[in-house]
């Protein structure tokens, strides 16, 4: 099986601080009103009660990308280690791939007039460091892994998050345990009291 | 004495081997040298009974010898890879069954479990003797060091050519040049235009209980497919086997699309008839003339498997991204947003269903797939033209909609097309 990195989320340790996207605006350069990262927050339902999770996105460097296959520029290609990458040289601006990508991930930039998205750091990743985002997150929520080797208590979705599975997303969550909350029985007095 | 003296001729024979192998001996020569000794045609096969080496009656390079072997129970049938499995002996006796049946003896070629062919031996002009089969042992194992060093290099160029192909796929090439320089190192040719297939396994372990694995498939799909276009390029590529076949191109795109539909399913055929009982399922991607675009006709090939499992047409054995129509619309659209305007269009319908047990929906989508002829839905559903009508009739009063207007004929086909997919589990479970 080819290598295919990707993002692992944890989102039991996430905090949603916003480090990551900080980081990734601060390394990359990436102009105003861009956002290759972004903290999202999804509505979640567990047992009918309605709850709120933070969550950190960018591209998910999908297997199969539609952004890779409608682009008439050919101004996407696939490493060998499954990162898509966008060649701003043969991008025309036609934003296809804007609209084809299920996630909404490639970008419009006005100023260049040409589309953008996450690279994953392949300058970080070729010397053997970690993304900007990865890095710069304190609570080591996101990892970078090789996809078809995630833990066993990952999983390919979560509640909440768009459901699209056509395209193959490179993307895992270790999803959080549904909170227990201990309450005291009417009437029933308890230790010290 | 007679042991003594057949030891020491064996002895030198498997000198005699070795030293042809230093000096660069093929297995051509090992198989001819080992022939001349034994007086009888010797073969040496892959483990599919293929021809490797060895001038063995008319058998071409390439050819499947015949093999037939005796059951336990008298009945003799063709050898395959439950026999293989549950006879372990060395030697196995059978017969080449092509004209005249011949016997045979057959030596497994096998290291730590990896089979790497077989040395048959025809028993032609004379039976072999203890002392032959003490030599074949021996001789057995200098063949098999040739056949692991054959692989060893094998592995190295199926490796280089993996990785070519990977970047042929994924567009990872920084020009058109470098490709075309890379792909001709290979030796391939894809000047003509080509169309790229995926095809997948439909059961992996229906395929391992026969014994046989995506490599010798792929092997299959090769030889299969040059039969019908030239210089076909197949390989495996995450579980799946890519296929990029050139020259594939009719004067018309509907002739190109039934040209590779009949191949596709000519191939299902032959791998039945020739390696084993196994479903395959097969997206074809549109067709492009320049070696540069080949990624694109393999998402799309992607694609039309994974879209074509939903609507598995009459008599097709694979789907085409060109024919996949608006549901390569609906595709990367999410889950919910399909959801919704299922429920908004075809809701009340299968709320209907579910309360009177009864099967509009079911009706509905026979009747859009049959063009809305009201003679070949009837028998399709098994119900009376007039049965049909009130059914019809029923659906346009709960739907309050007309059957007759093109929007709404448009919004229902789209919605049960939908409904198909998510019950047929694409993506999560349909909410009913």
């Amino acid at each position: 099986m080819a290598r295919q990195l990707g993002f692992l989320i944890n989102l039991e340790k996430c905090i949603g601080c916003k480090a990551c996207e900080m980081a990734c605006e601060n390394a990359r350069d990436i102009s105003e009103g861009s956002r290759w990262r972004r903290v999202v927050r999804l509505r979640k339902q567990f047992k009918g009660v309605n709850s709120q999770q933070l969550i950190s996105l960018a591209c998910n460097h999908c297997q199969n990308p539609e952004c890779f296959r409608v682009c008439p520029e050919r101004a996407y290609h696939k490493r060998r280690d499954g990162i898509v990458l966008h060649n701003p040289i043969r991008c025309t601006g036609c934003q296809q791939c804007v609209g084809a990508c299920p996630f909404r991930t490639p970008q419009y930039n006005p100023l260049t007039k040409k589309v953008e998205k996450c690279d994953l750091c392949v300058s970080n990743i070729d010397q053997g460091q970690m993304p900007s985002c990865v890095e710069a997150c304190f609570f080591s929520a996101l990892e970078v892994v090789d996809i078809n080797n995630i833990p066993t208590n990952a999983s390919s979705t979560t509640s909440g998050f768009e459901n699209i599975k056509a395209t193959k997303p490179s993307i895992a969550f270790i999803c959080s345990k549904p909170v227990s909350i201990y309450l005291r029985e009417h009437g029933r007095e308890g230790i010290g009291d | 004495m007679s042991r003594k003296r057949h030891f020491l001729n064996n002895t030198s024979m498997y000198e005699l081997l070795l030293k042809e192998l230093a000096e660069g001996a093929n297995l051509d020569s090992l198989a001819n040298l080992l022939s001349d000794k034994l007086e009888n045609p010797v073969a040496i096969t892959d483990s599919v009974f293929r021809l490797k080496a060895g001038n063995f009656f008319s058998y071409k390079v390439g050819q499947v010898i015949p093999i037939s072997v005796k059951n336990s129970d008298g009945t003799i049938t063709k050898y395959n890879s439950v026999f293989d499995k549950k006879n372990e002996s060395m030697f196995i006796t059978g017969e080449i069954a092509s004209g005249r049946p011949v016997p045979c003896k057959l030596l497994r070629l096998v290291v730590d479990g990896q089979k790497y062919g077989y040395l048959v031996i025809a028993e032609h002009q004379q039976s072999l003797t203890d002392e032959d089969l003490l030599l074949l042992q021996q001789v057995g194992q200098v063949i098999l060091l040739e056949l692991q060093k054959i692989n060893q290099i094998n592995e190295i160029e199926r490796k280089y050519m993996s990785e070519c192909l990977y970047d042929l796929l994924y567009n990872n090439f920084e020009s058109r040049e470098v490709l075309m320089e890379r792909i001709g190192h290979l030796g391939w040719d894809l000047s003509a235009g080509q169309n790229v297939l995926v095809l997948e396994v439909d059961n992996f372990q229906k395929l391992r209980r026969q014994g046989l694995s995506i490599k010798q498939l792929v092997t299959e799909i090769s030889i299969l497919t040059s039969k019908k276009y030239p210089n076909p390029i197949i390989a495996e590529h995450n579980d799946q086997i890519i296929g990029i076949i050139t020259g594939s191109r009719g004067n018309r795109s509907r002739d190109s699309i039934q040209k590779m539909r009949d191949f596709t399913c000519w191939l299902q055929e032959e791998i039945k008839k020739n390696l084993a009982d196994v479903d395959l399922s097969i997206g074809v991607g549109r067709y492009y003339t320049s070696a540069a675009e080949i990624y694109r006709s393999y998402q799309e090939a992607k694609i039309a498997l994974r879209l074509g499992r939903f609507f598995p047409g009459n008599n097709s054995c694979s789907s085409f991204f060109d024919e996949l129509g608006v549901v390569r619309l609906l595709y990367n659209l999410s889950y919910e947003q399909l959801d919704d305007f299922c429920r908004e269009i075809l809701g009340r319908l299968i709320e209907y269903d579910q309360k009177n047990n009864s099967n509009l929906v079911e009706t509905l989508r026979v009747f859009l797939q049959c063009s809305g002829d009201y003679n070949i839905t009837a028998e399709k559903v098994i119900a009376h033209p007039n049965t049909l009508r009130y059914r019809l009739k029923k659906i346009e009063e709960i739907l309050d909609t007309d059957l007759n207007s093109y929007e709404n004929i448009l919004n229902l086909s789209v919605a049960i097309k939908i409904l198909v997919m998510r019950r047929q589990g694409f993506g999560a479970i349909f909410p009913e």
